[in-house]
Parts: structure tokens; sequence; C-alpha cells
């Protein structure tokens, strides 16, 4: 009781902020997981795609126009640009290497491929930016720029923006997977591929859209990201264990898997490092140890995920 | 503007790339064993070069500081890495300096701990191999490399922490001479290793890998234990990616084990996509490709940067990362493809045939 009662605020914030990012990180990734049948390591850059994006737009668009920027004006191009180029690498790369029958290792190998072309491009324009604009281009954070609530702080609005995008995320995922005709021909094209392309469907057509999705999710995503974590070209990068762990936690076949590893995730980093590390005087960047610890543990017992456990406690229940 | 051709600078250039194609090959033969042979996801494999640098920076160090220099750096940690450590490991090179011996037997040990950490670390990571999809195994080795790289960087008692450890060098009698002599042990033990990994690629245990990779239901029809295949492979691949570990360490004098990141992982995997999977002259001309790409832009570094204003190495970023992909597409066997396995020649086959 104590320990509940002894929370802060500010932690608690912290905690469920991160788990919204992660969350939106996490359904990308897992999205790329049900379509193509792997879990991209070009995944990280795609959410640092969205964050410059969304600076560059505020820089050279919003701001010469003197509007009162802030991101979410850029939303709707941080989604069309980087969905943009992830159906790109999925057209590019992807598809014509599961044409040729790739198994999952090359196309894992690929995709890192894509890391290395993506990050190097993203870098490529920032250092450009810089050198002929005279543009800071790296380590800015975008808080400056989220839409404050009247008669609140950063991290309670960020708070409340993070929620609501989740939620309004997943609910519209929810509707157009489940009651549009769009969201019918895409999960039979997911469970059964030769079926579905028995009866006329076009499936590569049909992934395609959904990585616009993933890639729309994932920028957007990027740009909760870049206000916590100063924007570079190794934003993404460098969280992608992370992802990684928020996906397979949660379980990687299942779109709100990610919803729940997330939360797990999130909450377990910044509780674990408040709560456990600090009283113990273990230095708080051992918190990393924690979600990974959770995912080793998962991947030796119950690689389905949580997801997966509650599915099947739910079949078991319902004989 | 013409570049000037500089003969030393250009020597000391091709030697200091020379080691570490040396190190980087033995590196990327033993992810050949365990990829181009066993075709498994190993995602992990810079957390047995970690293992092997931490032998020699957390263990072998310590002893040789306990033995030669008569300081003990775990009485006091912050004290030791942040100021004692440059003497006391100065102190142990003048001895080093004058007994060979000496220096031979820390090195031997060294290595010897190094390849016995990596080995056992790869015994145990075996364990989950054993029973994971792809690309789970992948994502638990990545994660495994991670946390590995976490705890060892953070614990100061390890290696120092962020600090980085200084390592005593045991070549030091060898003077002037030292990174020629390096150069020389470096490519010794890349000849080692590859005869070693040549000679069991071409056995029966290479081959029953091959039969495993490519269908493993025949080859367990067959009789082949799959289990114990898969534990020997990790263990010897992990066990030589420690040695390359340790050889990184002596050949910097220094280790930091927050230089561990997955990144290296990857560099590997590129080199031996490139250069060709299930071919270990394929593996070795990965290294090289990438290392002569590699020197070439940094030669041309100050050029390019006139032209485009950016920073040089995120090209070289892109080359690679299009090089992988258009080698996964058009020519997934890599550079140099895979041979069928050397077997005995016809001749001798028919002679032992007709002694039996």
């Amino acid at each position: 009781m104590e320990l509940v009662l002894g929370i802060d605020y500010p932690t608690l914030a912290r905690a469920i902020i991160f788990s919204n990012i992660y969350i939106l990180l996490g359904l990308g990734l897992n999205l790329t997981y049900i379509t193509t049948k792997i879990p991209s390591f070009a995944h990280g850059d795609l959410a640092t795609v969205g964050a410059y994006v969304s600076y560059l737009t505020i820089i050279f668009l919003l701001q010469p126009l003197g509007v009162a920027a802030n991101v979410y004006f850029t939303f709707p191009l941080v989604s069309l640009v980087t969905g943009a180029v992830a159906v790109l690498t999925y057209v590019a790369v992807f598809r014509p290497m599961i044409r040729r029958g790739a198994g999952i290792t090359p196309l894992m190998i690929a995709s890192f491929g894509l890391h290395f072309v993506i990050f190097a491009f993203i870098a490529i324009i920032a250092d450009y930016v810089q050198n002929t604009y005279g543009v800071l281009s790296r380590n800015v954070l975008l808080a400056r720029w989220e839409y404050i609530w009247p008669g609140t702080d950063f991290l309670t609005s960020t708070l409340i923006n993070t929620t609501i995008m989740v939620a309004v995320i997943t609910a519209l995922l929810y509707l157009l997977l489940y009651k549009t005709r769009y969201g019918v021909i895409m999960r039979a094209s997911v469970d059964n591929l030769y079926l579905a392309r028995a009866v006329g469907i076009n499936v590569e057509r049909v992934f395609a859209i959904a990585w616009l999705l993933v890639g729309a999710v994932t920028g957007i995503a990027g740009v909760y990201m870049a206000m916590f974590f100063p924007i570079t070209e190794e934003l993404g990068w460098l969280r992608l264990p992370i992802i990684f762990v928020v996906s397979v936690v949660g379980g990687l076949i299942s779109i709100y898997g990610a919803v729940l590893g997330g939360y797990v995730v999130g909450l377990s980093l910044v509780w674990g490092a408040a709560y456990i590390l600090t009283p113990l005087g273990v230095p708080t960047e051992f918190q990393l140890v924690i979600p990974f610890a959770f995912v080793i543990v998962i991947l030796l017992f119950a690689p389905q995920g949580l997801a997966g456990i509650i599915s099947s406690l739910v079949q078991r229940g319902r004989k | 503007m013409i570049l000037q051709f500089d003969l030393n600078l250009f020597i000391v250039l091709f030697r200091e790339t020379a080691v570490l194609f040396a190190i980087y090959g033995i590196y990327v033969l033993s992810l050949n064993l365990e990829v181009g042979y066993l075709g498994l996801p190993q995602f992990g494999k810079v957390m047995f070069l970690a293992l092997g640098s931490l032998a020699v920076g957390g263990i072998t160090t310590k002893l040789a500081l306990m033995m030669y220099a008569g300081v003990n750096p775990l009485s006091n940690v912050d004290l030791y890495c942040s100021a004692q450590q440059y003497q006391a490991v100065a102190k142990i090179n003048q001895l080093f300096a004058v007994s060979p011996l000496d220096g031979l037997a820390f090195f031997l040990l060294s290595l010897v701990l190094a390849a016995a950490l990596a080995g056992v670390f790869g015994i145990l990571m075996s364990g989950p191999a054993l029973r994971l999809r792809e690309e789970y195994l992948g994502i638990l080795l990545l994660v495994s490399a991670e946390t590995v790289r976490v705890i060892t960087t953070y614990t100061p008692a390890v290696a120092c922490g962020v600090f980085g450890t200084v390592i005593p060098d045991p070549f030091a009698w060898m003077g002037d001479y030292r990174s020629w002599g390096y150069l020389a042990v470096a490519f010794l033990f890349l000849l080692l290793v590859f005869m070693v990994i040549e000679r069991l690629a071409n056995s029966p245990f290479g081959r029953a890998l091959r039969a495993i990779r490519d269908a493993e239901t025949a080859a367990r029809v067959f009789g082949k234990d799959i289990v114990k295949f898969r534990i020997r492979v990790f263990a010897t691949a992990s066990a030589i990616a420690g040695i390359a570990g340790a050889l990184l360490v002596f050949y910097n004098n220094f280790v930091a084990m927050s230089q561990f990141i997955p990144l290296l992982t990857f560099v590997a995997w590129a080199m031996l996509i490139i250069g060709g999977t299930g071919n270990n002259v394929g593996a070795l001309a990965g290294v090289a490709i990438y290392y002569v790409l590699d020197r070439v832009l940094s030669i041309y570094k100050e050029n390019i940067r006139q032209v485009a204003n950016v920073d040089p190495i995120f090209f070289q970023y892109i080359i690679f990362g299009v090089a992988i992909i258009l080698v996964l597409m058009f020519r997934p066997q890599g550079v140099f493809g895979e041979k069928p396995s050397k077997t005995l020649s016809r001749r001798i086959l028919e002679r032992l045939r007709r002694e039996a």
C-alpha cells in the first residue's frame, strides 16, 4: 500500500506517456509482422522520419507563415510522408524479395540494409539543412511545439494528448479492420494467403495499404518520441530493442498485443527505475534490463506473448 | 585536387587495416559457421565479441594487476578507474618489455579465458535456440546482447564501466616492431581459425550441418542429433568470436564495454552477406570488400565533402545498405557462392572400396 501511495504524479505521468509512445510504435511493428512475417529492423527509422518531417515542416513551412506552430498541424504531412516511405520500402524491397521466395532471415537482413539507407538519408538531409540554411538540425526537442491544454503544464498535456492519440488510433484500426470491406479483405489475406489469392484478392495491394498505415502510425509515434529524446538520426534506431520487446511481450501476431505490451514495458521501465533500482542504489541505466528480462522470460516460456496467453485462457474458459 | 601520395602514411594505413581485417575476419568466419552452415539467425553476435573482451579487460587484467603490480582494482573501483589504472598498467608494461615469457603467458591465458567464457555463454544461449522459431530467436539473441552490454557497461567493477579499462600490452617487448608483430599474430590466428573452420565445414560434421539447415526432418530421419549439433556449433562459433574479441582488445590495449552496440553484429552480417554465406573464402572476401571501400572513401573524404557538404560517412552507409539489399535480391549466395563440400577424390574412394 505504501508503494502505491508513494507514487508521485510526474513519475506516473511519464510512465503512461512512455507506454503510449511504445504502444504506437509496437502497433506499427505488429502490423509489419502480420503482413510481411518479419520484425523489421528499419522500424525505428520510420519513427525518425516522422520526427524530422514534423520538425522541418514547423521550421520551413509553419514558422515563415507566422502560424502559431504546434505539432498537430504537421500530423497530416507526417503521416503522408512516413506512410509513403513505408510503402516504398515494401514495394521496392520486401515485395520483390517475398516474390522470389526469400526466407525470414534474409528478409530481416534486408530490413537492416534498409535501416542503413533510411538512417543515412535522414542524416544527409539533417547535415544539408544545417550547413545550407544554418538551422539547428540535431539535439532539438519537439516538446516546445506540443499543444498545451489551458491551465495545464507540458507533462499533463502530453499525457492527455498521447492517451487520446492511442485511443483514436486503436479505435480507427478496429473500425477499419472489423467494420469495413477492406478490413475483411485484409484479415482474410493474413489468415489464408492462398485462399485470398484464389478468390481474386490482390493481396499485395492490400498489404501495401497496410504498410501505409504502419508508416502513418509510426511517424506520429516518432513525433512524440522526439519530445522526450533529442532528435537525431539515431532517435528510432537506438530504441529499436525496446520496440521489439513491446511487440514480443504483447504478442507479435495480435495488433492489440502492442497495447498490452506497451503498458507492461512503459510502466515497468519507469516504475522499476523509480521504485526498485533507485532505493537499491543501482544506477538507473539498468532500467533497460527490466523489459529485457521480461522478454527473455516471455520468449522462453510463452513465445505467443501476453495476448496469446489471454486468448488461450479465454478459449479454455469457454470450454 | 590531386591526392598527395605519402608512402609511409600508406604503409601505416595498410598495416592498421590489415590487423582489423584479420580480427574481423575471425569474427565473420565464426558468424559464417552459425549462419552459413547451420542457418541460425544470429543477431546477438556482438555479445560474444563483448564477452571475449570482458575476459581480458575484466578478469585477466585484474589478475595481472594483482600479480605484477600489487594493485587490487576491486578494493576501490572508482579510484582505480579514474586515476590509478594508467600508472599501474604502465608498470606492468615495463615488466613485459623485458620479459617476453610473462607477456606471452598473459596473452595466452587471456585468449583461453576469452574462448572459454564466450563458449560457455554460447552453450547457454543454445538452450532457447532449440525451441524458438527463427524470428523469435533473432529477437532473443539481439535483446540478450543488449542486456550483456547494459549490465557490463554500467557495472564499474567489470571493466571500469564508462571510463573503459586500460589493458597491459603483452607484446611490449617487441618495442618499435610491436605493430608489425601484432599484425603477424593476428594473421596467425586468422589462418588457424580459417583452417579449423574450413576443416570442420568439409568434414562429415559440416555436411551434417548443411543437411540440418536445408532439410531438418530429413537429417533427423538419418539419425542426426540436431540438438547436439546446434550446441556444438554455438559453442565453437562463440568461442572463436571470443578470441576475436580478445584480439580486438589487445589491438587497442583498451576496452570500453559500451562499444559493443548491435551495429557490430550487423556490420558482420553485411560483410558475410556481401561476401557469400556458406563459403569461408567468401566471408573473408566480404570483410576485405568492406575495408577496401571504407578506406577508399575515407581517403577521398574531403573531396566528397567539398561537393556535397555533408559527412561522407553517410554515403558509405547508403552504399552498404543498397549493396546488402541488391545482393539479397539478385545474388542471395553472395559474391562467392556456396561450393559443394569437398569429399575424397574419386580415385581415392575407388581405391578404398577395392581395399574394403
